[in-house]
């Protein structure tokens, strides 16, 4: 065996020594490396929470060392934040507990930015604490949109509140309204009924002196008191559709368009009602309005006596399109907008008595429930009436 | 059954044309039973009490066909005011109106009505309607 020399041992022990540090170094750099690339701010105090110096700290908020050494780094923090963050920083150094908050610091450049900040002890072998360690996140945008959701609740509260307070007002002027319509067509119609009466007992008393043409305007007279009843009771209908709130049942439509026939009595073979007629809920009232509307339209403006009607159905999906089909005299196009306004009629009044309300309330109606309506006709061609109804 | 013409009936109404509707109705049933009229709640009870002379309206066998919308004093309130009177109390009315709300049906009830006739739309049902009373009062025993 060969002696080892005392100079190769120094360089051996040179060697080790000059490898440990580089390690030593590396695994510094890494660390600050990583530090620096999780967050913003890192620090350092003393076991007994001062600080000597925070590099990272001043780089952030432009102070000087003097400026940070001891307690005095907390002149960066915002004034509404430190009595909050001594008292926390304070108890966690007492305690030698983990340091955890939330503040404010002011950058370098006067602007405040809320951040996370955490601090750990550093424990000696013995189980004291030799220093503190620790980072600051910044969270600012995490606070900033934080406050914005709570500004949005709030406008929202607000707004529901006010939508419900509308609410309220247009139930009263609907109440009131429905209120007015029917006062207004029950007084409206005790005078007509009065005049209709008079007329009678007129004529009836001086029958004998009456020549014809004064009868004939009797007559008219009379006919224009029910024309105007007729006229304020179709007003009526048609304020409550869509006010009067109906609830929804099961409504087989092929027993619904049996009772529509039923009170209608067209003649014997008149109306086909084709195969796939829904049972679908929905309010059965509204519902029958419509059949009933246009069914009666369909008959009585129909040229001939042995009319044919024929009411289909389509599945539309989130729709069922119903259709009422004649091969009546049709109506022209350039009316087919017209017909559905409130008293419109095609007919002197005087050649067919019609109040011209039953296709304005057929519109409203569907148009309340989220539905339309169509006309596909020509004149001499027949009409059908395309409807949606919503499932 | 007794053959009584003598129900006296008073008409407790204040419009003009209804009250004609009445005595219309009546001669086209031939009914020839003592007709009063009174325009209002307050005229009626004056008519049924007398007030230190003898009522206008007979005391015996009467019956009272009232409306319920009239100034002054309306249906109901001379109904309560009916009710109340010892005198009067037993006397059996029938409304005779225009109104169909619940409420009144309710509070006329209440107050012991006969019947409550909606008054009709054209003159000839209410000749009928007017008809069907007649039977009533000349069947009924009324003290």
């Amino acid at each position: 065996m060969l002696p080892i020399n005392k100079s190769d041992l120094s360089a051996l022990a040179q060697q080790t020594q000059d490898e440990s540090l580089k390690a030593l170094q590396e695994s510094e750099e890494r660390y600050r490396s990583l530090v620096i690339a999780i967050s913003e701010i890192v620090w350092t105090t003393d076991a007994e929470g001062r600080v000597d110096d925070m590099p990272s700290w001043r780089a952030y908020t432009g102070q000087n060392v003097e400026q940070v050494k001891g307690w005095s780094w907390i002149d960066a923090v915002h004034p509404e934040d430190r009595d909050r963050t001594a008292q926390v920083w304070n108890y966690a150094v007492l305690t030698k507990s983990p340091y955890s908050t939330e503040y404010r610091i002011r950058a370098a450049d006067g602007s405040y930015r809320y951040f996370s900040t955490r601090g750990v002890p550093v424990l000696a072998a013995d189980g004291s604490v030799r220093e503190w360690v620790g980072i600051c996140t910044d969270i600012h945008e995490r606070i900033a949109a934080e406050a914005a959701l709570k500004t949005r609740a709030e406008e929202l509260t607000y707004i529901t509140a006010v939508l419900a307070q509308t609410n309220a007002v247009l139930e009263k002027r609907n109440q009131e309204l429905d209120q007015f319509a029917y006062v207004a067509s029950h007084d409206l119609k005790a005078p007509l009924r009065a005049i209709a009466n008079l007329s009678e007992w007129i004529e009836e008393d001086i029958s004998d002196t009456l020549n014809p043409e004064n009868r004939h305007q009797m007559n008219l007279l009379r006919g224009r008191v029910h024309r105007l009843e007729a006229l304020i009771d179709g007003l009526l209908q048609y304020s409550r559709v869509g006010r009067v709130a109906i609830e929804a049942e099961s409504v087989d439509v092929t027993d619904l368009l049996q009772e529509v026939l039923n009170s209608i009595a067209p003649p014997p073979d008149t109306v086909t009602i084709e195969p796939g007629m829904p049972t679908l809920i929905t309010q059965r009232l509204p519902m029958f309005q419509v059949f009933s509307n246009l069914i009666s339209n369909a008959l009585k403006h129909h040229h001939s006596s042995d009319g044919k009607l024929n009411i289909s159905v389509k599945d539309q999906g989130q729709f069922y399109e119903f259709a009422v089909a004649d091969d009546g005299p049709g109506i022209a196009s350039e009316y087919h907008e017209k017909i559905f306004g409130i008293f419109q009629t095609l007919q002197a009044r005087d050649k067919a008595e019609n109040t011209g309300i039953g296709l304005a309330i057929v519109k409203k109606i569907v148009d309340s429930l989220g539905g339309r309506i169509r006309l596909e006709s020509q004149e001499g061609q027949g009409a059908t009436f395309y409807f949606t109804w919503p499932k | 059954m007794i053959e009584n013409n003598m129900t006296n009936i008073l008409l407790v109404e204040d419009d003009e044309v209804d009250v004609m509707n009445v005595q219309r109705a009546f001669k086209k049933n031939n009914i020839k039973n003592p007709l009063y009229i009174a325009n209002n709640g307050l005229e009626a009870l004056v008519m049924l009490r007398g007030n230190g002379n003898p009522p206008l309206v007979p005391p015996e066998q009467r019956i009272i066909l009232l409306d319920l919308n009239m100034p002054k004093m309306n249906g109901i309130e001379f109904l309560r005011e009916l009710r109340a009177d010892p005198q009067l109390k037993l006397i059996p009315v029938i409304v005779l109106t225009t109104s169909n709300e619940d409420r009144d049906k309710v509070e006329a009830y209440n107050l012991n009505v006969a019947g409550y006739i909606l008054k009709p739309v054209t003159f000839s049902s209410f000749v009928e309607a007017v008809a069907t009373l007649n039977k009533y009062w000349t069947l009924s025993e009324i003290p």
